[in-house]
């Protein structure tokens, strides 16, 4: 027996899709907000004196001095932090010990390399992996299946930095073929800078790509033979679809929902999480960056990169939800409840 | 009525089950017909195949399903022969199915007349886009559904079940087929809008003189909206005939044993009948008369024999060894 | 008659809470205002369809929802707040069986330590000993093989599982049981030797029983009084025959209409009520049934009426049958 009520007289409009767009980035502004409080209370309330996280005995006094002021370090805790958001809205987030430059300067060029090969990396994952889950689900047990889902398992099981060696050694030592790090080649004439630096992605797309391809034919695979027992498929065909029409038209929108949000929970920890394929091929982007910040306990560093991090994942979560919101008409009209 | 000709025919249909690696029986050598313009019963408790019935005359069979002899012939063309493709234009257009869940029987990402609309697009490929949308609005009047304007580029999570059910109605008729599967298509609906929604269905089958095939396990259904029945057991056709027959004069065990042990809305309250045992499970039926070990009237036959199909009247036939009118070897 | 249980003005809302930060859309008003009394011997059936709060009202009878307001007193005491010990002392007394005999047994545990577990919990056995004595009772007493204790759940047939549900439920000896849709579930032939396996207990251990069901035929066969809901509240109750026979309120006679007969013979034309069942979250105004009804008149859509005792022991909430009519 159906347990649902009915339609009839309705409550009140349910949020519409401005609606809940907006409500979403509110929630997201928020949970920002949270994260970067943290993070001002957690160096100030821990034991001992919070200007060390901030001043270092390298620094000449005139940029201790400076930072003082900017940072308010002997104001109250809550002039502070009106010190601090401020600063945030400017992208100042004090000075590095190590580079003795302002936080933010040396963040955003960084940020945009990891960007830029992250970017390119989920991209061909996604053109690959999508329509590889697709065809190993319909073709399930078959050898093509078979061999995909093993070399799943090892893609997933991987250790980055091993895969990484091993292509360098391979492809940079061996036959030459690739350069063997860094982002671009020095003193290269602007003409040849793109291709330069397409060279240099190669390989570190690829070890990307192998690690993450893993996961999204994984999860497209899984999804899609779950969605393919559904009743709905089955009438589908019943109404004289084809098996073309049932994967790519009825199938693929509803098998794509979990896809979707793994993959945004993916590329929001990428930011941070090539640390391991960055710093293997020195690519100058935010995860070598907060290795070499760890090693060298650059503390103004590592907290902006913390900032960024936290800023990219729930950026990330917001743009999955919306993405969601647009693919399953379920949830945006009814704000997750179902009828 | 037993002039009309025969729409759908099964002929000596056998269908097993692929279960641990092995292959068990499960339906044997059905054979039974739909009629033009009418509606026939297939009736039958869990496990005795009728919907493997229904979903045999599409092919929509699941994969561990393995087809194993017949035909079942469709305006004289042996459906089991036909190619995919061939099915693909028969399936919506020709023969259509309405299932029983209509909470998941549809996709809940495409609006309620995408999915109505595409059966036209996929048959009536000559209809321009605003012709369908049209012809999309129709039918969800058709149907009786208010607000048909409205509807259709709602979502079915936003429709009730009954709804819902309507929807698929008006999915299956679309192209006016000259079949309409339907199984237990209102079992999953509340008592009012099942007779809503079965009062369509005759109605729809009036005016579009198509014939309907219904499964279901309520005899109170088919008393009220089929012309002809089937009763199956484990696979098997025990007994068919005219709804009269069925219901005024059953000869099958287990027709009576099932007619007898129904609380009846109309009154006595005595201990009800029921009949012995339960149903075998798929692999574990019994040589000779399945329902044999149940049987009140089980002779030493029964177990060791199969009984075929004989007529007791006109259009009335029984698969039973003490009441059928076979005289089987002693 | 002594009743064992009575129930005044019995309300249970659900909150349409969305998130953190929306406001409470509404409420779906699943139980508005429910007065019945069971009486000690008898099957008192409850028919509804869905939003009819026919499953809230037995479950918020044994205390697996809490009431948002009114009361329900069994034997006299007010349970309608119970938490804790006393709720558990509850369950010795009113007892629930299922619908889905798939779904309600836990897959993982014997039959025999199913049936065990309520009664050394609640010290109806002291040791391992009695308790499988106790179950093979129980056993036999549903129409099972003793043996059948050792098995586990996939074993047996939904008939033979909702034996199993029915044995729980008596485990602990109560006085009430409240079988919801505990038939529904089941084929024709099963339901039968159910449908004789409660009449039998009832009989020959003097239970009481609140029996929630949809099917009206099984109502005509097991009830000594009918309950019809809609919509959270009660309109039509009534004595069995009287209420078949006389079929007051407009709502029960579709409903009766709407059941398909197992019969050939000729039958009155079938009421088909228009439209669809309203949402409880925003039940219409006045008669909650007027949208559908077919006898509305103008006071129906205003005025709400009240259940109103037409003849002895026949109680109908409908206009039609007022004061002014």
């Amino acid at each position: 027996m159906s347990g649902a009520t009915c339609t009839g007289q309705r409550p009140k409009a349910p949020s519409t899709m401005f609606q809940f767009i907006t409500l979403r980035i509110l929630k997201g502004a928020l949970t920002f907000l949270a994260a970067i409080t943290v993070t001002f209370l957690i160096v100030r309330l821990m034991p001992g004196d919070p200007t060390t996280a901030f001043i270092s005995d390298s620094m000449s006094p005139q940029d201790v001095a400076a930072l003082n002021t900017l940072l308010g370090l002997d104001r109250s805790l809550f002039e502070q932090y009106v010190l601090f958001i401020r600063n945030l809205a400017h992208l100042e987030m004090g000075q590095s010990f190590f580079f003795k430059e302002p936080v933010g300067a040396i963040i955003v060029p960084r940020l945009g390399w990891t960007l830029l090969l992250i970017g390119t990396s989920l991209f061909i994952t996604l053109l690959i992996g999508i329509p590889l889950g697709v065809y190993t689900a319909r073709h399930k047990g078959q050898w093509v299946d078979q061999t995909v889902s093993t070399l799943i398992v090892l893609g997933i099981s991987i250790f980055i930095p091993l895969l990484a060696f091993l292509l360098v050694y391979l492809f940079s030592l061996t036959l030459g073929w690739t350069p063997v790090g860094g982002a671009m080649t020095p003193g290269i004439d602007d003409s040849e800078k793109l291709a330069d630096i397409a060279r240099h992605m190669i390989l570190p797309t690829i070890t990307l790509v192998i690690v993450n391809l893993a996961q999204i034919v994984l999860y497209t695979r899984t999804s899609m033979l779950d969605v393919l027992k559904e009743d709905y498929i089955r009438t589908a065909r019943a109404k004289g679809v084809s098996d073309q029409g049932v994967t790519w038209g009825h199938a693929l929108r509803n098998a794509m929902i979990p896809t979707v949000t793994v993959t945004g929970l993916m590329l929001g920890k990428l930011v941070a999480g090539a640390v391991l394929t960055e710093t293997v091929f020195s690519w100058p982007g935010l995860g070598s960056m907060i290795y070499e910040a760890v090693q060298k306990q650059d503390f103004p560093l590592l907290q902006g990169a913390f900032i960024v991090l936290a800023f990219s994942v729930i950026l990330m979560t917001l743009v999955t939800d919306l993405v969601v919101a647009w693919l399953d008409p379920r949830i945006k009209l009814h704000g997750g409840t179902t009828q | 009525m037993s002039e009309a000709p025969k729409v759908l025919e099964f002929k000596g249909y056998r269908l097993g089950f692929k279960i641990d690696g092995q292959v068990c029986d499960l339906i044997d050598d059905l054979s039974f017909s739909v009629r033009a313009r009418s509606v026939l019963g297939v009736v039958g408790e869990s496990g005795c195949g009728k919907s493997m019935t229904a979903l045999s005359v599409l092919r929509l069979l699941p994969s561990a399903a393995v087809v194993q002899g017949g035909e079942i012939l469709f305006n004289g063309e042996n459906l089991l022969a036909h190619s995919e493709a061939r099915m693909e234009t028969i399936r919506g257009r020709e023969i259509s199915m309405v299932f029983q869940e209509p909470m998941t029987s549809l996709n809940p990402v495409h609006s309620v007349g995408r999915q109505i609309g595409e059966v036209l697009r996929i048959h009536r490929s000559d209809m321009a886009p605003q012709e369908r949308r049209e012809a999309t609005v129709a039918l969800l009047r058709e149907v009786g559904i208010a607000n048909p304007e409205q509807r259709h580029d709602q979502f079915p999570h936003q429709l009730s079940g009954g709804m819902r059910q309507r929807v698929m109605i008006a999915m299956a008729v679309a192209c006016r087929p000259q079949i309409l599967l339907a199984d237990e298509p209102t079992t999953a609906l509340d008592g009012t809008i099942q007779a809503q929604v079965l009062a369509l269905m005759q109605d729809l089958k009036e005016h579009t003189q198509g014939s309907i095939m219904l499964i279901t396990h309520n005899l109170g259904v088919v008393a009220e909206t089929c012309d002809e029945v089937v009763i199956m057991y484990a696979g098997r056709v025990v007994e068919s005939g005219s709804v009269q027959d069925i219901f005024e004069q059953p000869q099958h065990p287990y027709t009576q044993g099932l007619l007898a042990s129904l609380p009846s809305l109309a009154g006595s309250t005595g201990e009800l009948y029921s009949i012995p045992g339960s149903v075998p499970a798929i692999g574990q039926f019994e040589p000779g008369c399945r329902f044999a070990p149940r049987c009140a009237q089980r002779r030493e036959i029964c177990s060791r024999s199969v009984p075929a199909l004989t007529a007791v009247g006109p259009g009335h036939a029984v698969a039973c060894w003490a009441t059928g009118a076979q005289e089987g070897p002693a | 008659m002594t009743a064992l249980l009575e129930i005044r003005g019995l309300k249970k809302y659900f909150g349409l809470k969305k998130s953190f930060l929306q406001r409470e859309r509404g409420y779906v008003h699943a139980l508005d205002g429910i007065d019945v009394d069971l009486m000690q011997g008898e099957t008192l059936s409850v028919v509804g369809e869905s939003g009819s709060g026919k499953s809230t009202l037995g479950r918020t009878i044994v205390r697996l929802e809490t009431p948002t307001e009114g009361s329900v007193r069994f034997e006299g005491q007010d349970i309608s707040q119970l938490r804790g010990q006393g709720a558990q002392r509850l369950r010795q007394s009113v007892q629930m069986v299922f619908q889905d005999p798939y779904a309600s047994l836990n897959p993982r545990l014997s039959v025999g330590h199913a049936l065990a577990e309520p009664m050394l919990v609640h010290g109806k056995v002291q040791n391992r000993h009695e308790a499988r004595e106790a179950v093979s009772q129980l056993l036999e007493r549903v129409g099972l093989r003793p043996e059948m204790a050792n098995s586990y759940p996939f074993a047996f047939s939904g008939g033979q599982r909702q034996r199993i549900g029915i044995a729980r439920a008596l485990s602990l000896g109560p006085k009430v049981l409240i079988c919801d849709e505990a038939v529904s579930a089941l084929d024709v032939s099963v339901q039968s030797q159910i449908l004789n396996l409660f009449n039998q207990l009832k009989r020959d251990l003097g239970l009481t029983y609140l029996f929630i069901t949809h099917d009206l035929a099984v109502v005509r066969y097991i009830s000594d009084r009918v309950m019809v809901m809609y919509l959270g509240q009660v309109v039509e109750l009534a004595p069995r025959d009287a209420f078949f026979e006389k079929r007051l309120h407009p709502y029960s006679r579709a409903l009766i209409s709407a059941a398909p007969l197992a019969s050939t013979r000729r039958r009155e034309p079938k009421i088909i009520l228009q439209g669809e069942i309203p949402n409880a979250i925003n039940p219409p105004s006045g008669c909650r049934f007027h949208t559908r009804c077919p006898q509305a008149t103008a006071v129906c859509q205003s005025v709400e009426p009240a259940l109103r005792e037409i003849e002895p022991g026949h109680h109908v909430r409908c206009h039609l049958y007022g004061p002014a009519a």
